[in-house]
Order: structure tokens, then sequence, then C-alpha cells
């Protein structure tokens, strides 16, 4: 078919059931329709599609201003050197368009970019479900943990998470120090929490940083970015290492605090509280913001208790979980942790939870340096352990993080078992996901899980 | 005998498909739109799909078949894609455009113009039915 009798085709399929309201030719190998109403989308591209004028090359989308209210969609069909172009108007509040993948797969990455760069909700880009891929952990790090000694696996530990590797090591330490029975000296445990909270303020400037970014929010990104620098460089002063720190060793801890290193600690915390301050000031208060965090992806309190949230996502539902609060370990039964708690359970409740436990972990690290008790920093640890299984519960940045240990005598670990809380968060995570727009998920996974 | 979908917004069409094709034995089923027709074919599964062109808008039969005869394997209705379809509609007294079956673009088996005798339907209906099994082989299914 040459290029003009394929453009008449068209005109003629444009003009079967009045579903344009103009027709044009602006370029000789081009037809340009304008549609009488999005709804006519659907029907004329099968039509066009069942009489072999249905590949679609691009779309286009127009913004035609504020004033205007109105948004413009080119939708370009093209045979051999014919183009075939159909425009459609849209309100700029609310606008949508029935989704063409169905009859034309190669809609898809299309209609994706066009919801993402002028927010036209494209019906076919609702996730209908999600799923969850697991069980890396035991393939790797656990089926790994049987032939290294309980030294080694402490190494290893280390690396199961990035800005988590602290509590990681720590929930080991106290599964293996209760297997062989022994007595961590009081300043090892403190200094334990003491790292423990200050890898929770990394962790949580990090998990802003990166929320941040999913919620559209890049300056919000790039200030947290810088600041996190402050908290990482303190992390390397008390521990000598930025990200896998190694302050543990079994019995005790590796590191002592010198007076040096406890008022570089001050300052950086006194420079931290005033950041986030701030942030809490543009994540409850920026209207930009705002619109990608208040009221969405709502987890009732209900569903956070069901669907088993932990951490910063159940305590933004109202659901009054934290380790530290309800089964102390280390030396948190000596300095009380206030729980933050917010009942809204949307992402906006998620920022301003985490932002409140920035506060605490402030408070926290102050009152442990004024009060560091002194004495020993480790408790030997025989090589080999006695038999037997320790489960242990401790609350990392995301949430509760649970340690099954199991020694059959041996200097090796019969098995252990590791549940990080990103895994319980996961399933809220993948819950949510369904029924809202597919370019939403990536802030709802980093936000939840 | 075989389980028939009739997919139809026309409730009197409806009704003289099904006294016809009851008439000779047949099982009938039917649906007044597109939406309403792919779940049951997902719940039933016919064995064969009657199916109209013009119902909420112009061309809804066209999805339905194109929705159903999707290539893509990860279709939601892979499974159904070997349904013979016989493609009953009035289209062709709305407009000058012609249409008709293409394995690739309009992907049916039969296209038949209402209205139809009932005689005449039937005996396309065993024909199609009769004639599934070649044309799957065409499909290569």
């Amino acid at each position: 078919m040459g290029t003009q009798e394929t453009l008449n085709l068209a005109t003629e399929i444009a003009r079967s059931w009045g579903w344009v309201t103009e027709i044009k030719r602006p370029e000789p190998n081009r037809l340009d329709a304008r549609l009488r109403s999005p709804d006519d989308l659907l029907p004329i591209a099968a039509a066009l599609r069942v009489k072999r004028l249905g590949y679609l090359t691009a779309i286009t989308g127009l913004d035609l201003g504020v004033e205007a209210g109105e948004l413009e969609v080119l939708y370009h069909f093209c045979v051999g050197a014919a183009v075939i172009t159909l425009r459609v108007r849209l309100p700029r509040e609310k606008a949508s368009l029935p989704t063409l993948s169905e009859i034309i797969p190669s809609a898809g990455p299309y209609e994706r970019e066009l919801s993402e760069v002028y927010g036209v909700a494209v019906d076919g880009e609702i996730v209908t479900g999600a799923t969850l891929p697991s069980g890396y952990e035991h393939r790797g790090i656990e089926k790994a943990t049987e032939s290294r000694n309980w030294i080694q696996n402490l190494g290893l530990f280390e690396h199961t998470g990035d800005a988590c590797s602290h509590i990681h090591a720590t929930a080991y330490c106290l599964a293996v120090e209760r297997l062989a029975g022994v007595e961590v000296p009081p300043r090892a445990q403190a200094i334990r929490v003491l790292i423990a909270e200050l890898e929770r303020i990394h962790n949580h400037l990090l998990w802003l940083d990166v929320t941040a970014r999913e919620a559209g929010a890049d300056m919000l990104f790039m200030h947290n970015w810088h600041d996190r620098e402050t908290i990482m460089d303190l992390l390397e002063g008390v521990t000598g290492n930025r990200a896998n720190h190694s302050a543990n060793v079994l019995g005790g801890v590796k590191c002592d605090v010198d007076t040096e290193q406890e008022n570089a600690v001050r300052e950086g915390l006194d420079f931290l509280e005033g950041r986030t301050r701030h942030y809490l000031e543009v994540t409850t208060n920026d209207a930009g913001f705002l619109q990608r965090t208040r009221g969405t992806d709502i987890l009732t309190r209900a569903q956070a208790e069901v669907l088993g949230a932990v951490g910063p996502t159940a305590r933004a539902s109202g659901v009054e979980r934290d380790v530290r609060v309800e089964a102390p370990y280390a030396a948190y039964s000596d300095y009380g942790v206030h729980m933050a708690l917010n009942t809204q359970g949307d992402m906006e409740a998620r920022f301003v939870v985490r932002i409140q436990e920035l506060f605490e972990c402030y408070r926290l690290v102050r009152e442990i340096l004024d009060t560091l008790p002194p004495g020993e920093l480790t408790g030997g640890v025989p090589q080999r352990i006695k038999p037997g299984e320790s489960v242990i519960r401790v609350e990392a940045p995301q949430g509760e993080l649970f340690y099954f240990v199991k020694s059959n005598g041996g200097d090796t670990p019969e098995r252990v078992k590791v549940r990080t809380p990103a895994m319980c968060n996961m399933t809220s995570a993948v819950k949510l996901a369904a029924g809202y727009q597919l370019a939403g998920v990536p802030l709802t996974q980093a936000g939840i899980a | 005998m075989a389980k028939i979908l009739i997919i139809d917004d026309d409730a009197d069409i409806v009704l003289a498909v099904r006294l016809s094709l009851e008439g000779v034995g047949h099982q009938v089923m039917d649906a007044p739109n597109g939406t309403d027709g792919l779940e049951l074919i997902k719940a039933e599964q016919p064995e064969l799909i009657i199916l109209d062109v013009m119902m909420n808008n112009q061309t809804e039969g066209f999805q339905v078949a194109l929705k159903l005869r999707n290539p893509d394997p990860t279709s939601e209705y892979g499974e159904f894609c070997h349904i013979p379809i016989l493609m009953l509609t009035a289209i062709h007294s709305t407009t000058p455009l012609r249409f008709e079956p293409d394995m690739d673009y309009l992907p049916v088996d039969l296209f038949v113009d209402k209205p139809i005798d009932p005689d005449d339907l039937v005996q396309k209906v065993e024909w199609v039915l009769t004639d599934e099994k070649r044309m799957m082989n065409e499909r290569n299914i």
C-alpha cells in the first residue's frame, strides 16, 4: 500500500464513527487527527490495528501550560513512509488515559514515559500484583557460615548489610556469647549500643536520602547525602571503619572511646541535630514533597500488625514494636529508649518517625557518653562453643533483626539463620504496591522495606 | 455437542442465536460486553466464541479478539488463544470499511455479517468447530 493510500485509509477509519473532530495533513506523508475524547482512543487504535496500521512508533506529551489547563498527547502510528498522528487533549489535573498495551503490547514503555514525564496516569500502569523471590540468605551467607569457624563468621556477618553491619555482628556475638555462657563487660556493652545508635543515625539518614530521591526531592537527597558524611566520619573516628565497622569481637568490642573521640561525636551530633530539624521542617511542610508522601501508601495499624511490619515502618502505623524497648539487650536496659510512634501510617509518617528517632539517637548517644562505665572491653570466648541453640532479636535500624544460632559443640556453627527486617517489611511493600501506579513502586519499596 | 459463548449487547440477537444453537444440542452461555465475556472465557473455557464487534464502543469485539490472540507468551489470555472465534457483526452496515479475518491483525476464524439465517449460522458454527483442528495446526498450536 502506498503512502497516500495508507493515509486515505486512515482518514476513512478516523471518520468512520465520528472519532475525530479535525483532520489535517501537516506534512505530505502525515495525517494529524484530533480525537473527540480520550474514550475514543482505544476503539480507533483497535480499528487501526485490525487494518494493519497499528505500529505505534512513539507517544509525545505536550504541556499546553497552566493557563490552558490542558495536556495534549500525540500517538504516532507509522506504516512505510506514512505517519498517522492521533491527538488527544486532557485536563492537567487528574490526567488519565486508557492503556493501549492490551491490543498493542509495545505501547507499555511509551505509556510509562508519558506517566513519568507528564504525570498522565495510564490505566494499564496500575500494578496488579507483586511477588517476592527470596532465599538468597540461606544459599549465600547462611550456608557459608557452616564452613567457617566462630570468629571467621563474625567478619562474614559484618557484610550482611551495608549500613547495618554493626548490628548484624552484634546480634551474632550476642547469640554466640549466650551459647558460650560468657559475660560481656558493661563498658563493651555500652560501646556496642553507642555504635549501634551511631549506625542507626547513619542508616536513617541513608533512608532519608534514598526515599526522598524516590519521592522526587533531589535537593533534600543531595543535602542529606552531604550531611551523612558527618556521621560516617564519626563512625570512622570511633571504629576505624566507615562502612563495615568491625567494632565487635566475640565477648566484647575491640575499640574504646577516648575523650578526643567523645568530643568529636558530641560536636558532630550538634551539627546533625540542627540539620535534622531542617529535614523535619521540609518533610512536613514542603507542599511538593507532601504531594508524594501525605496520604500515600497507607498501611493501617491492623494491616501493619497482620503483615508483620517491623521497625520504623510498623511504628509509623502506630504498632508499638521496638526490641530495644520490649526486650532490651546489650546495655539498652541501662538507657531507656523512647519509642517514636505515629498513627497516620502513610509515607509522611515514615519520614516523621525516622526523624523523631534521629533525635532520640542523639539523646541516647549523649547519655551513653555521659555515663560510659569504666572497665574491660572483652570477656574471653572459647574456640569451641557449647552445644545448644540460641535465638537473638535486636532492633536494627530498619526493625527487628533475628538470629538463630545452633552449635553442635564444634568450632563452626551447625546452623545460623538470619531474618532481616527488610524481609518482614517486604510483605507490606508487596501488598501495598498492588493497585497503585507502577511509577510509584520505587517509593513504596524504598519507603517501606 | 459444544459449549458456546455469545458475546453480544443485543438481547434479541443473543436469544435468536441461543435458540438456534440449543435447538441442535449445543450448550450456550452469553455475556453482554467484552469485559464480562473475557471473565466468562476464563471461568468456563468455551469451545467456540461468537463475538459481536460494536458493543460499548465501535470496536470492542476487535479488542476482545486481539486480547485473546495476543502473541505475547505472558499474556493474561494466552491459554485461551486456541478457542475459535466466529465474528458476527453488523459493522459493515455502518462503515464503508471492509473487515475480514486476518491471521495477524484481525485474528478471528470466520467473519459473518448480521443478519444471518438461523440454519446458516448453525452450519457455520459446525464448520468452525469441525475445522478447529485444521486451524489450530495452521496457527502452529
